[in-house]
C-alpha cells in the first residue's frame, strides 16, 4: 500500500516537473517570437498569406484570420489587437484619410480583374454597345475603372451598368440572366471551369500596362502605425515572409493552393488555374508609391470620396529601416 | 387630467431623447468618426445630404417602391383575407402556405428574388410584398371571422341597405384589426425596402447607403438610418391619426 502510494506520488511528481520544464521552454520561445495575426479578405492575397504563415523564423509567428465585410475590417483596425490587415488600397487610403492609424507596408495584389462575356457575339469592347455589364459594387474600383476604360473608348454612354454582389453576379451569369460582367480572380476561374464559351473582353492589368507601363495595384498589407513603430523588426520579418512565399508560389503553387483552397470554397484545380493568371509581386510601399498614386489619381478623379477626398501623404507609406 | 398625462408623456419623450443623444455624444468622443460619428457630425452629414438632388431622388424611388409593394400586399391581403375569413376550408388550406411565406426571412426572399426577377426587375417590391402580405392576410381573416353574425343577420332581416350595414357593422367591428395591420406594416415596410435595396439596389436609399458604406462615410450611413427611422415612425403616426387609434401602451 505505502509502496504503491510512493510510486504513484513519484510518477505524479515527475509528470508535474517535466510538464513545468516543457512549459518553461515554451515560454522562453514565445518571448523570442512575436505572435502576430494577419487579417485578410478572401482575395488572391489569401494564398500567399497562408503560405507565409507556415514559414517559420525566430522573429514572428504568424496567424491568419479572414474578413468579409468592411465593417469587420474597421472594427478590427479600431480595436487595435490585430497588427496586420490586408485590404484594397482604396479602402486603406480612405481609412487613413478618416484618421485610422494604418500604414501601407507593401502592395501584394495586382491586376486580377477582368471584363468577361459569355456571349459568342462579343469579342471586344465595341461589341458591348447597348448591352448590360454586371459590376460588383457601385462606386468601388471595378466600377470606377470600368467607367474610366469605357470613357477612353468613348462608349461609356452606350454600355449599361448593373450593380450586384459577386455571388449574385455568378448566379445571374449561370441562369443566363446576365451575360457580361466584371469579375476578379479567383472567382473568375470558377466560372471559367463551368462555361464552354467565355471571352475576356478586357484584362485590366494588360490595359494598365499598356497605358502606364506597370501593373495595376489593387491590395496590400497594412500595419497599425503605433505597433509598427514599436516592432520594426516584426514588420520586416512579415514582409520577408511574403516575399519568400511569393517566390515559392512562382516556382510551385501547389502547397499554397492546398493551404487555401478550402477557405475560398473552391476546388484546388480551379484555384491553381487562377494562380496562373495573377501577377505575383510583393513591392514595398515606398517603392510602389508611384504606381499606387497613379491608381489613386484615377479613382480620385472619378469619385473623390472613394479614397477619402485626397491622395494620402507620405505618412501612409511605411518606411523600412 | 388627460391633458397633464399627455404633457408628461411628451416631456418623457423629450427627456429620453436628450438623454440618448447625450450618451451617444459622450461615447462618440472615444471613437473616430468612421466607427461612430457624433450626433453633431451626423446632423452635418444629414444637412449636407439634404442639399443634394440625389437625396430627394433616392427618397422618391424608395417611396415609390414601398408604395407599390405595400399596395400589392394590401389589396391581395384584404381580398384573400376576406375570402378565407368567410370560408373555413379556404382558411385551413391557405394558412400553412402563408405561414411559410411569413417564416422565410426577408433576406432569403431578397436573394431569391434577385435570381428570379433580375437585379433591376423589382425584386425589392416583391420582398416588401412578401413581408407585408401575411400581416394583412391574417389580420383581415381574423377580423372577418369575428364579425358579429347576429347583427349581420338582423341587418339582413330588416333589409338594411348595404352601405349602412358596412358603416354600422363592418367598419366598427373590423377597425381595431385594420389599424393594427396598417400600423405594423408601414413601419415594417420602410425597414424592409431599405434592407432590400442595400442588398441589391441600383437606386434608392439602400443603394446610396451602401455606397456611403464602402466609402467609409459612416456619418452618412447614420444620417440615412435616422431619416428612415423617422419616416417609419411618422408614417405609423399618420396611419394611427387617420384611423383614430392610439398606440397601445401596456403601462397605462
Amino acid at each position: 500500500m505505502t509502496i504503491w502510494r510512493s510510486v504513484c506520488s513519484l510518477v505524479v511528481c515527475m509528470a508535474v516537473i517535466s510538464g513545468c520544464a516543457s512549459n518553461a521552454e515554451q515560454s522562453v520561445q514565445q518571448e523570442e517570437a512575436i505572435k502576430v495575426t494577419v487579417l485578410t479578405p478572401k482575395s488572391p492575397a489569401l494564398v500567399s498569406t497562408m503560405l507565409a504563415s507556415t514559414l517559420n523564423d525566430e522573429v514572428v509567428s504568424m496567424e491568419v484570420k479572414t474578413w468579409d465585410t468592411i465593417e469587420q475590417l474597421l472594427a478590427v483596425v479600431q480595436d487595435g489587437e490585430i497588427p496586420f490587415v490586408i485590404a484594397p488600397l482604396n479602402i486603406g487610403a480612405n481609412a487613413y484619410a478618416q484618421g485610422l492609424p494604418l500604414q501601407l507596408v507593401d502592395v501584394n495584389t495586382w491586376g486580377a480583374m477582368y471584363l468577361i462575356s459569355l456571349s459568342p457575339d462579343v469579342d471586344e469592347l465595341a461589341d458591348l454597345e447597348g448591352e448590360a455589364v454586371y459590376i460588383p459594387g457601385r462606386g468601388g474600383p471595378p466600377d470606377l475603372l470600368t467607367d474610366y476604360l469605357l470613357s477612353k473608348d468613348q462608349i461609356s454612354e452606350e454600355v449599361e451598368r448593373v450593380y450586384a454582389a459577386v455571388p449574385e453576379i455568378m448566379q445571374l451569369l449561370a441562369s443566363g440572366e446576365a451575360s457580361h460582367a466584371v469579375l476578379p480572380e479567383p472567382v473568375l476561374s470558377g466560372l471559367r471551369a463551368q462555361s464552354d464559351h467565355l471571352t475576356e473582353v478586357l484584362d485590366y492589368d494588360a490595359v494598365w500596362q499598356q497605358m502606364f507601363g506597370g501593373s495595376l495595384p489593387q491590395a496590400g498589407l497594412f500595419v497599425q502605425r503605433e505597433w509598427a513603430a514599436q516592432h520594426p523588426e516584426a514588420v520586416q520579418a512579415v514582409h520577408a515572409k511574403y516575399t519568400e512565399a511569393v517566390a515559392r508560389i512562382e516556382q510551385d503553387a501547389a502547397e499554397a493552393v492546398q493551404l487555401s483552397a478550402e477557405l475560398f470554397g473552391m476546388p484546388e484545380e480551379v484555384l491553381t488555374q487562377a494562380m496562373q493568371r495573377l501577377p505575383l509581386q510583393v513591392m514595398q510601399a515606398s517603392e510602389a508609391r508611384a504606381e499606387v498614386e497613379q491608381y489613386f489619381s484615377i479613382l480620385l478623379e472619378a469619385s473623390p470620396d472613394s479614397i477619402g477626398g485626397q491622395l494620402p501623404d507620405e505618412g501612409f507609406y511605411y518606411q523600412f529601416e | 387630467m388627460k391633458a397633464s398625462t399627455t404633457n408628461l408623456n411628451k416631456r418623457g419623450y423629450l427627456y429620453t431623447g436628450i438623454g440618448l443623444v447625450t450618451v451617444w455624444g459622450i461615447v462618440a468622443i472615444a471613437y473616430p468618426a468612421v466607427v461612430l460619428p457624433s450626433p453633431y457630425e451626423t446632423l452635418l452629414a444629414l444637412l449636407e445630404l439634404s442639399r443634394t438632388a440625389q437625396f430627394w431622388h433616392s427618397l422618391g424611388v424608395t417611396f415609390w417602391r414601398l408604395t407599390a409593394g405595400f399596395g400589392l400586399a394590401l389589396v391581395s391581403g384584404v381580398l384573400l383575407g376576406s375570402l378565407v375569413g368567410h370560408k373555413l376550408v379556404a382558411y385551413q388550406l391557405l394558412r400553412p402556405a402563408v405561414l411559410v411565406v411569413q417564416a422565410v426571412p426577408p433576406v432569403s426572399w431578397m436573394l431569391l428574388a434577385i435570381l428570379w426577377f433580375g437585379v433591376g426587375g423589382g425584386a425589392q417590391i416583391v420582398v416588401v410584398f412578401l413581408a407585408l402580405f401575411p400581416i394583412f392576410f391574417f389580420h383581415i381573416a381574423q377580423a372577418v371571422r369575428q364579425l358579429p353574425t347576429d347583427l349581420l343577420e338582423m341587418a339582413k332581416v330588416y333589409e338594411t341597405g348595404w352601405i349602412k350595414t358596412i358603416r354600422a357593422i363592418y367598419v366598427p367591428a373590423m377597425k381595431p384589426y385594420w389599424i393594427s395591420a396598417l400600423a405594423i406594416t408601414v413601419g415594417m415596410g420602410w425597414k424592409t425596402i431599405v434592407m432590400a435595396e442595400v442588398i441589391s439596389g441600383q437606386t434608392g436609399v439602400g443603394a446610396v447607403m451602401n455606397t456611403s458604406r464602402i466609402y467609409l462615410q459612416t456619418d452618412e450611413v447614420m444620417a440615412w438610418s435616422f431619416v428612415v427611422a423617422c419616416l417609419g415612425v411618422v408614417s405609423e403616426a399618420i396611419v394611427r391619426k387617420l384611423s383614430g387609434g392610439e398606440r397601445h401602451d401596456p403601462i397605462r
